[in-house]
């Protein structure tokens, strides 16, 4: 597995105000890989950075914000060191990206095959029958025959689960290296959802398409992807293989976020929830960040900022649960 | 006042206009002859896939959309036949919590005035008042006082979901309708919702319709569970029955597709398309297109719903055999 190349790396990142120059990073000194055709899932309450990160590596960090430090790497580019004309169309080439609500990121009034065949034509160039046998082909590829075969389809005649189908179609159609999805199954049923995630499965053992997933779904991740990240108030807290993730978590915050899904077959029982919030926009406290929630702090986690352990389970906390699973 | 709620034989049919160069109005069916009984205090969960008509039921129940046919029952009185005036104590007493928040409130409203105007027309509260209980339903969520001032939109998704619900706990509803009340909140927010949920039913002893696709949150918070497919009732029954050995193939289906941690799924459950309106099959069972099970007369004759002993029901013929 770790003979791959590696299509995305990421170091050091960190994002912040570009003004306040007291204001915490909200991701703050990022660093992580994904290979070929490896899905790796990022998780972590609301508001821990997973958007930002995801935007930061696009180079659409919205207005205000800024990359302080760090460098993206896709495959062999540096892609902080492009131009806006050349990051542009490195985007729409080698990376995609699927976000979370469909309908907003479709224009309405022009058909999906349209809509997929415009995307080609731009990047690839080609003629216009060219494009639109590409769209119909991609179509077919994520699983929308109707589509694929038949008439002239309008986002509002596709249902959600559909409609997501249909942004993966356009994130794919330049054969990216990269796909970046954002939250793809939050709003959708779990049969859909499973069905989704084949897809994904399928790209990334077809085509080599490295995956970042972000999702509040700690089981969907779990299950599904290769490795998991865990982000606390901008900050990778455990990193390491999925399944040994769920069964033993090593930070406190991701046994926490374990211990509060429930289980389908666990009826019943009290969840258990994670007391207080996540840090705000202003200063951190001092020593760990989780530590004012932690159910395993103790003095010395109010004074020491904990670093990441540089071995496997890799996790940053001065009191992590290393028993072996 | 006990708060029942009973719904009999419900349907709910959209017109839809004719389109350009076409005559005839299209009807669509969005809820089709779904019969269930809420008791006082108690939680049903409705599941299904999106698009299956659960935003439709919760609406009709509170009245918010015509009822083609049947009756809902609240304590005994037909809401199907009140109007206006007559209906406006009932809307008191049953509230919705939309399935997305953000369009429900007004951008132009703070917090305080979201959460507190149901206050003033309900009981005409003074503003003083209004402060200080809004500020107590606000904690009662979990939300501390410096939200107050602020606008729906320098809200989180979380955030805005428990500001919808403090303002549907302001008028002391029996009933809450509460159409998918967790699905874009993260695994710490959904904990909490859902401890917080039933603590304050427990504490209240209103009744919760509870729409969910996530059958996960569902069986955590529903006693009873109504499976629904295509604007039609497949199963339901207690949430634990249905969970442990559904009787439904597409109940059967749902479960199959939930995640489970450390296990993978490599396969898609029994369904490969998906089922959207006009494309159910038009005799016969609704499912038949989509079921693993089905046989010849499924394709001919539609399947009414049947007793399998105590309180589970299936509209099937083939029920799958029920685990002990
Ligand atoms: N445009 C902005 N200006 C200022 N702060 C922002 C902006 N966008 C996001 N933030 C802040 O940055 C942090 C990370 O936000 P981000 O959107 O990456 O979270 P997330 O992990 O994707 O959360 P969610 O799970 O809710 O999508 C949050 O504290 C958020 O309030
Ligand atoms: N106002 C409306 N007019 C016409 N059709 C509608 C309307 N609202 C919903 N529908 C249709 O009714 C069906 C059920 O919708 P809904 O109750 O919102 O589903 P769910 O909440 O289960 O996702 C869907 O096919 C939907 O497209
Ligand atoms: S360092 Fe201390 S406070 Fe932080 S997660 Fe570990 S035990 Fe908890
Ligand atoms: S009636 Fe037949 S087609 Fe319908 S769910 Fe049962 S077995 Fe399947
Ligand atoms: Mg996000
Ligand atoms: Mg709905």
């Amino acid at each position: 597995m770790n003979t791959r190349r590696i299509a995305l790396a990421v170091c050091g990142l960190t994002v912040g105000h570009a003004r306040k120059a007291r204001a915490r990073a909200l991701v703050d000194d990022l660093s992580f890989e994904v290979a070929e055709g490896e899905m790796l899932a990022f998780v972590g309450e609301s508001g821990s950075g997973k958007s930002l990160t995801a935007a930061a590596i696009f180079g659409l960090l919205p207005f205000g914000l800024r990359r302080l430090a760090g460098s993206v790497h896709l495959r062999d580019t540096e892609l902080t060191a492009l131009s806006e004309r050349a990051l542009r169309v490195r985007r729409g080439r080698d990376m995609g990206l699927v976000f979370q609500n469909p309908l907003t990121a479709l224009n309405p009034s022009r058909s999906v095959q349209a809509q997929i065949a415009e995307t080609y034509q731009v990047h690839k160039g080609g003629t216009r029958g060219a494009a639109w046998a590409r769209a119909r082909s991609l179509l077919a590829e994520v699983g929308l025959a109707s589509a694929a075969n038949g008439p002239e389809t309008y986002p509002h005649q596709l249902s959600g689960g559909m409609r997501q189908r249909v942004m993966i179609a356009i994130a794919l159609a330049c054969d990216p290296i990269l796909l970046i999805a954002d939250e793809p199954t939050t709003a959708l049923d779990v049969v859909v959802q499973a069905q989704i995630l084949d897809l994904l499965t399928r790209l990334r053992q077809e085509r080599g398409l490295a995956v970042l997933f972000i999702t509040h779904d700690l089981a969907l991740a779990a299950a599904r992807a290769d490795r998991v990240l865990v982000l606390y108030a901008g900050r990778a807290v455990e990193e390491g293989d999925a399944a040994r993730f769920f069964r033993a978590p090593c930070h406190p915050y991701s046994r926490a976020l374990r211990d509060a899904i429930p289980a389908i077959h666990g009826l019943g029982g009290r969840l258990t929830e994670i007391p207080g919030l996540p840090p705000g926009p202003g200063a951190l406290p001092p020593g760990c960040r989780f530590a004012p929630r932690c159910p395993s702090a103790q003095d010395d986690c109010h004074q020491t900022e904990p670093t990441m352990r540089r071995t496997a389970p890799r996790c940053a906390c001065l009191h992590p649960s290393l028993e072996t699973p | 006042m006990t708060g029942e709620l009973r719904v009999e034989h419900l349907s709910v049919e959209y017109v839809k206009r004719p389109r350009l160069g076409h005559k005839e109005e299209r009807r669509h069916i969005a809820v089709n002859d779904v019969s269930f009984a809420l008791p006082s205090g108690g939680t049903l969960g409705i599941v299904g896939e999106s698009g299956c008509g659960k935003t439709t039921l919760g609406h009709a129940v509170l009245q918010m959309t015509p009822v083609s046919r049947g009756r809902i029952l609240w304590d005994g009185t037909d809401l199907t036949e009140l109007r206006g005036a007559a209906l406006r104590p009932f809307r008191r007493q049953m509230q919705l919590v939309f399935q997305d928040p953000f369009e429900a409130m007004n951008p132009r409203m703070t917090v305080d005035r979201i959460v507190s105007e149901p206050l003033h027309l309900a009981f005409g509260m003074a503003r003083s008042a209004r402060r200080y209980k809004a500020a107590e339903l606000l904690q009662q969520v979990g939300l501390d006082e410096t939200v107050l001032s602020r606008y729906p939109r320098q809200l989180s998704g979380g955030q805005r979901q428990r500001v919808a619900l403090a303002r549907a706990l302001a008028t002391e509803p029996r009933l809450l309708v509460l159409d998918e009340p967790t699905s874009g909140l993260d695994a710490s927010l959904q904990a909490r919702t859902l401890n917080l949920l039933r603590d304050l039913q427990a504490d209240k002893g209103f009744s919760t319709l509870f729409i969910s696709h996530d059958l996960s949150a569902v069986s955590y918070v529903a006693h009873r569970t109504l499976v629904l497919f295509g604007g039609h009732m497949m199963e339901q029954g207690p949430t634990a029955t249905l969970i442990r050995g559904p009787a439904h193939p597409y109940t059967a289906a749902l479960l199959a597709a939930v995640p489970v941690p450390a296990q993978g799924r490599a396969t898609t459950s029994a369904q490969n398309a998906i089922p959207r309106a006009g494309q159910f099959a038009s005799t016969g069972c609704i499912y038949c297109p989509w079921c693993n099970q089905a046989q010849s007369r499924c394709h001919l004759d539609a399947p009414i719903a049947t007793a399998l002993g105590g309180e589970h029901l299936v509209a099937c013929h083939y029920p799958l055999p029920g685990k002990p």
